[in-house]
């Protein structure tokens, strides 16, 4: 059985938030991923930034120093899974 | 994507239905993209435009239309979008590629028309896609039987304009296509109030032929023996460009290249080193549609390239850009247009050639030729295309598909027997 | 030792070789469970209750539940399997039909490989899914149906889909058509459509059916005469997919 791994998630309000936060992750050498919100964490907007493992922190000291808008911060199981074959 | 809730409303879409789509979404792009290791970086913007399908985009498309820009809304590789946008439209393709929208499409099709058709009309009819919703004109064309009389049913709802496309390609074929052409060019010029100019349309011939070049040089990548993208994700950039803005797609695009020529400079490709090379052919597969591609590489595939709509077929051939005169653009146009081997045609032995052709400049091990359910042109071609490519030493899968789940078990054996067959 | 196990549909087979790789120790079959790791446990059980210590033994997997086999080294497809157990049991190049529970596969055989295969469509016409649903309306078991087929004639059954197949016997039925002439109609229903698929498939002088259906003597024939060629089987054949399987785990390195 696969482990369970935690992903973290930084979710926002609209779009332009999530870019201009993924421009300065980049900037500080953190590579987040721009990805779906999952639904089990917010309906609010379509896209989140999907952190590495281990950069939950730096990321946190990066949006309190640059005062970046976010919505929140939020961790869940990761459920990805390529053999499930349920399509949209 | 619930920030676009007061846009959606505006558009008059069914939200609480239109959310059961956005649920689905995350999880299948996770499954399917997101599983992957070592993508591009520059995928991100894919990522970016795909969660926000129903809302970054038609947002545009709304702002645009408030300043008077009309939006076309097309089908079908034959439809010139260079016209629409020398008129000053925008044109954005609008297939539908879920299951979603089928039960709506059914209402008013029989059961036994492609899922294609189904999906397209019931995503107008039940009001839950945004660029169905926006659109202000619809461009037909008569590529088959099915959709020839869909766009009756769909004109008793929305404008449609239809284009005739000839059945063959004879000289006088590619004139009566240039003709079209023409009337299509007026048709835009009523709809948008502006005239089109040499200027413009030559502007609009470089703007079309930069995202086809972009595209061309993306797959270029997928012929080297260590391929640095996935196929999947090929795809999905294919069904992008239908209907991004082409000047943002287009530089994204060319700036993923860049990070791909790096990868290969570095050595860094997707795919294991026993992965047999695919080439796909046959219907195209409209976004969401991702089932095929990710089945086979999830079983041990490289997906190298699609002879398709959504694949070469979108961009393999430009447009030529030394005619000066408005009529000589048309004529350039209709010639460019016509080089598209769809299965509408009779004969089509050219698609055969291509075939062939692309199998040897992507060194694909095999072929998987892929009908969508009641395509009936595609099915009958599928006898003959088969027979070649088996004559020429090419080995061949066929395989018939729609928009279900259901079938996917049933697709993983086949394509996994295939491979063995290669791999044995 | 090596296990082959064939996980279908409707049931499971599974074939143990010796460690020479040949000797076949012990063929068992069992009905498919709802769940495929259920009857994968079953099946062990079964083995080892009979002796068998598979502790050290090399497993393939194949049939449609062959990726939830937990103590499984490998899975590979049914084709390459009935391939591969065919050519052993055969020894000649040939065409194997398999009529599977959910699908049908026509596979050509050349120098004892896999040459090229073809399979249905996704609908249940033309698998022995189709068969067993018209047995069951019937009332018979499948071995009785083809005990009444031969007895039978002059009915055709000509819908397509298993679902509406299912309604036109019940209304021959309704309509006094004996039960011998019905199972007929079933019959060469089933043999139109494989032989269809066949037709389509690069043609090949012999034939062999593996799989489930192999020792229905009266389909073999109608088969024979319908492609007009040699149609071969063997009592074995139900296991050929489970053979095929073991052969490709005594032949796994490491």
């Amino acid at each position: 059985m696969a482990r369970k791994i935690l992903d973290w998630y930084i979710l926002f309000e609209n779009h332009t938030q999530c870019l201009l936060l993924d421009g300065l992750l980049r900037e500080a050498g953190l590579r987040a991923a721009i990805v779906p919100t999952p639904r089990a964490l917010s309906k609010s907007c379509g896209v989140a930034l999907a952190l590495q493992a281990g950069d939950e922190d730096a990321a946190r000291a990066l949006v309190e120093r640059e005062k970046a808008a976010v919505l929140d911060f939020a961790c869940m199981e990761r459920d990805i899974d390529p053999r499930r074959d349920r399509y949209c | 994507m619930a920030d676009y809730r007061k846009m959606w409303e505006d558009l008059g879409m069914d939200l609480e239905t239109h959310d059961l789509l956005c649920e689905a979404l995350p999880q299948a792009f996770g499954d399917v993209y997101l599983s992957q290791t070592n993508r591009p970086e520059g995928m991100s913007y894919y990522n970016f435009v795909v969660s926000e399908i129903h809302g970054v985009r038609p947002a545009e498309l709304i702002e645009a239309q408030k300043k008077g820009v009309k939006v076309f809304g097309t089908f079908c590789l034959y439809v010139p979008d260079e016209v629409v946008f020398a008129a000053g439209g925008i044109a954005t393709g609008l297939c539908g590629g879920s299951q979603f929208w089928v039960p709506a499409g059914e209402k008013v099709l029989p059961a036994a028309v492609c899922p294609l058709i189904k999906a397209s009309v019931g995503a107008r009819l039940n009001r839950t896609c945004p660029f169905f919703s926006l659109a202000d004109i619809f461009i037909g064309e008569t590529t088959c039987d099915g959709k020839k009389k869909a766009w009756e049913i769909l004109s008793q709802d929305a404008p449609v304009y239809v284009m005739d496309l000839p059945q063959q390609k004879r000289a006088k074929d590619v004139a009566a296509w240039a003709d079209e052409i023409r009337a299509f060019l007026a048709k835009t010029e009523e709809v948008t109030g502006n005239k089109v100019t040499a200027e413009s349309l030559a502007a609009a011939i470089q703007l079309i032929n930069g995202k086809r070049k972009a595209l061309r040089r993306l797959y270029g990548f997928r012929k080297l023996p260590n391929p640095p993208i996935s196929g999947k994700d090929c795809l999905l950039i294919s069904q992008i460009a239908f209907y991004d803005d082409p000047t943002r797609f287009t530089e994204m695009t060319n700036k993923l290249c860049d990070e791909l020529e790096q990868r290969v400079k570095d050595g860094v490709g997707v795919y294991g080193k026993n992965d047999k090379r695919l080439l796909f052919t046959g219907t195209p597969m409209a976004i969401p549609n991702w089932k095929m591609h990710h089945v086979a590489e999830t079983e041990g595939a490289a997906v190298v390239g699609e002879e398709a709509c959504t694949g070469i077929r979108y961009f393999d051939n430009l447009v030529d850009e030394s005619q000066t005169t408005l009529d000589g653009m048309i004529d350039a146009l209709a010639q460019r247009y016509m080089k598209i081997n769809c299965a509408c045609f009779t004969p089509n032995s050219a698609r055969v050639d291509d075939i062939k052709r692309y199998v040897k400049e992507y060194h694909a091990d095999g072929v998987v030729d892929i009908n969508l359910k009641f395509c009936t042109l595609y099915d009958v071609e599928g006898y003959t295309v088969e027979k070649e490519l088996k004559e020429a030493g090419i080995p061949v899968l066929g395989l018939e598909t729609d928009y279900n789940d259901e079938d996917a078990a049933q697709l993983r054996t086949r394509i996994g027997a295939f491979l063995e067959m290669l791999k044995a | 030792m090596y296990l082959g196990i064939d996980m279908g549909s409707t049931a499971a087979k599974a074939v143990l070789l010796a460690a020479d790789g040949r000797e076949v120790l012990r063929r068992e079959v069992l009905p498919a469970g709802w769940n495929s790791a259920d009857t994968a446990a079953a099946m062990r059980g079964k083995l080892e209750a009979l002796g068998y210590d598979l502790s050290a033994a090399k497993v393939v997997a194949t049939g449609y539940g062959r990726v939830s086999i937990p103590y499984a080294d490998a899975a590979v497809t049914e084709i390459s399997c009935h391939g591969r157990g065919v050519s052993r049991l055969f020894g000649r190049d040939c065409t194997v039909l398999d009529i599977g529970g959910q699908d049908t596969k026509i596979i050509s055989l050349k120098n004892g490989k896999v040459r090229d295969f073809r399979m249905n469509d996704k609908c249940a016409a033309g698998t022995g899914r189709f068969l067993e649903v018209m047995a069951n309306t019937l009332g018979v078991t499948l071995e009785a149906l083809f005990g009444l087929a031969e007895k039978g004639g002059g009915v055709r059954i000509s819908s397509l889909c298993t679902v509406f197949a299912e309604s036109e016997i019940v209304s021959l039925a309704g309509s006094g058509r004996s039960r011998e002439d019905i199972a007929y109609g079933v019959c060469e229903s089933i043999v139109e459509k494989v032989s269809a698929l066949c037709g389509r498939h690069t043609a090949d002088d012999i034939y062999f059916i593996s799989g489930g259906l192999c020792e229905s003597g009266y389909l073999r024939r109608r088969f024979a005469e319908t492609l007009k060629a040699e149609v071969f089987s063997a009592p074995e054949a139900r296991y050929a997919g489970a053979l095929g399987a073991a052969i490709l785990a005594s032949e796994m390195e490491g």
